[in-house]
């Protein structure tokens, strides 16, 4: 299971939010998608997800075009964590998560015993058993993301995409979950997170891919792709890498 | 914070003291006939007086508020979990006030006398007039107070169109029976009148029915529910529909009757662990009881003219649909 795009575009109203793109996450391998702001990151997600229609270009999901699957075959394909995350009714933690099997049909109430050991293994491997029966209202921003985390695992989908899951955490949290990221990777799935912390990601991902004004700069490995000369020129700031980390020193 | 689901035994609860609540409606009223009478007809062994009283006044207009009040809340509810609001309800956002503005007009120029269907007809396509509005607008509008206002408006609209109508009425008798259902009202209904409705009522219920897991994928948002496997688009025309047909027959027979859309959800929601889907049932069981209550008290208060339903069910609901609005307020400021 790969994700994939191809030469793909998206212009809006003239504007260029995505310019002849691709890219491609393979399974096994946690990649990062990194970029300043307005470097069209979210909009390349959404155009994996066939969340967003392509100007031009194609996106697939495991050879298939994204844009031909029905939302219950994606989400069967890709599970998906995005930016917006705010639950519009105070459910308890255990169904929150419990709707990442949605797309299998049983999150009428009543779960499958598969769907309710993909849920349980979830909450356990988000330590939120303890939490299962309390409401998403009265979680921390920790827990919360933990919550969206183990929906988005419950799944079980070949592939993750997951649109800043550190977004207003704390370090000690976002190592957590770029750990939990890293180890879905390890088991096989083909995981694309977009994170704006480029020390995190250079630390965890296995490739990065690097998008400047919608158009692609490199995909290659974290010390390759993030190398000094890209990240003075993309991101405007000085970095440098020593024993496999990297450190930024200001901006240039 | 943990949170409780008691859907099942809230669901039987509420059945028993509906099944009571409909029974008084057929027992009490302003003919004073002794009980064992009024028993005897409802079970079907009475005088013809009884069973007149009972069988074609009481209880047609006990089933009545019965089922506007489950179509009202069951809309409401759903609307709600569409809408991802509290506050969304067939009321508030003008789908009764189009909907009785629509009746208003076939009765306003005799178009009623054409075909019984006629006016559930009329009523379900100014419904659906609004709750389509709605829906288009809904997606472009991320804010709750947003959606709120084009309500506002909507219904808005209805009152001035509806308004310049009375002011045009021809005869007191047109005025009288446009006032009817401005004010929303259950008295003099027939079965007949019911019949003409079920349909729309019971085909408004499957629509809402088949939404309803949807709208729990729909508690992380539209993008998040799309990419759980949701046809979102597909979710929003199944509640539109539904709710559309079972506001307009609820119209089309008692009028406009606000508020128990927003009250029925809102005190059920945390007895079911605040999830959209089982939210649904017991919300309309609830909202059916709240009118029978509701018409039982405008039929027993001593006025010399006879209260309305929707006149005494807005002025318990409007105060709560405050309540709930400043109380929304000081939860959104914690976030």
């Amino acid at each position: 299971m790969s994700l994939m795009l191809q030469g793909a575009s998206v212009f809006i109203q003239g504007a260029h939010l995505l310019e002849k793109v691709s890219f491609e996450v393979r399974p096994g391998k946690l990649v990062g998608l990194l970029g300043p702001n307005g470097a069209g990151k979210t909009t390349a997600v959404r155009a994996l997800l066939g969340l967003q229609a392509l100007s031009e270009g194609n996106a697939y999901l495991h050879d298939k075009p994204a844009h031909s699957l029905t939302a219950k075959q994606r989400a069967l394909q890709v599970s998906y964590l995005p930016q917006m995350r705010k639950l519009a009714w105070p459910i308890s933690v255990k169904e929150a998560v419990a709707l990442g099997r949605f797309a299998y049909g049983g999150a009428m109430g009543r779960l499958s015993p598969a769907d309710a050991l993909a849920v349980e293994d979830a909450l356990g491997r988000c330590s939120l058993k303890g939490l299962a029966d309390r409401s998403v209202a009265s979680l921390s921003g920790g827990e919360l993301a933990r919550v969206h985390l183990a929906r988005a695992l419950a799944s079980q989908a070949p592939a993750l995409i997951a649109d800043e899951p550190t977004a207003a955490l704390d370090p000690g949290h976002s190592l957590d979950v770029l750990a939990a990221l890293q180890s879905q990777a390890r088991a096989g799935q083909a995981v694309l997170v977009v994170v704006h912390d480029l020390a995190l990601a250079a630390r965890f991902c296995d490739e990065i891919i690097l998008l400047n004004q919608g158009r692609l700069v490199i995909q290659d490995r974290p010390e390759d792709a993030l190398s000094a000369a890209s990240l003075a020129d993309v991101y405007g700031v000085k970095g440098t890498w020593s024993r496999g980390q990297l450190y930024l020193s200001g901006r240039i | 914070m943990k949170v409780h689901n008691h859907a099942s035994t809230l669901i039987v609860t509420l059945i028993a003291f509906s099944a009571l609540a409909l029974a008084a409606s057929c027992l009490i009223g302003a003919t004073p006939l002794p009980m064992e009478r009024l028993i005897a007809a409802l079970i079907g062994a009475g005088d013809p007086q009884a069973e007149l009283i009972v069988w074609e006044i009481r209880l047609p207009r006990a089933f009545a508020a019965f089922l506007v009040g489950m179509a009202l809340a069951g809309s409401g509810a759903a609307l709600q979990g569409l809408l991802r609001n509290p506050l969304a309800e067939p009321g508030v956002l003008g789908v009764s006030a189009m909907s009785s503005l629509f009746a208003t007009i076939t009765i306003y120029w005799g178009m009623v006398q054409l075909s019984p269907w006629m006016l559930p007809l009329a009523s379900i396509a100014g419904a659906l007039l609004a709750t389509g509005l709605l829906a288009l607008v809904a997606p472009r509008v991320q804010s709750v107070v947003t959606l709120v206002l084009v309500g506002v408006g909507i219904s808005s609209l209805a009152g001035a169109f509806m308004s310049l109508l009375i002011n045009l009425a021809p005869n007191p008798f047109t005025l009288s029976d446009m006032m009817n259902w401005m004010m929303g009202s259950v008295a003099n209904r027939s079965l007949e009148d019911l019949a003409w409705a079920a349909p729309f009522w019971f085909l408004g219920v499957v629509m809402i029915w088949i939404s309803a897991p949807g709208l729990r994928a729909l508690t992380f948002g539209e993008e998040a529910a799309s990419a759980l496997g949701l046809d979102v688009g597909r979710s929003r025309i199944w509640v539109v529909l539904g709710t559309g047909l079972l506001t307009g027959a609820a119209v089309s027979v008692a009028g406009a009757v606000g508020f128990v859309g927003i009250i029925a959800p809102h005190l059920v929601r945390p007895l079911v662990g605040h999830d959209p889907a089982r939210t649904l049932v017991p919300a309309a069981l609830l909202g059916g009881l709240v009118l029978v209550v509701a018409d039982l008290v405008a039929r027993l208060v001593p006025t010399g003219q006879e209260l309305k339903l929707g006149v005494v069910a807005a002025l318990i609901g409007a105060p709560i649909f405050i309540w709930i609005a400043v109380r929304r307020r000081t939860l959104e400021a914690d976030q």
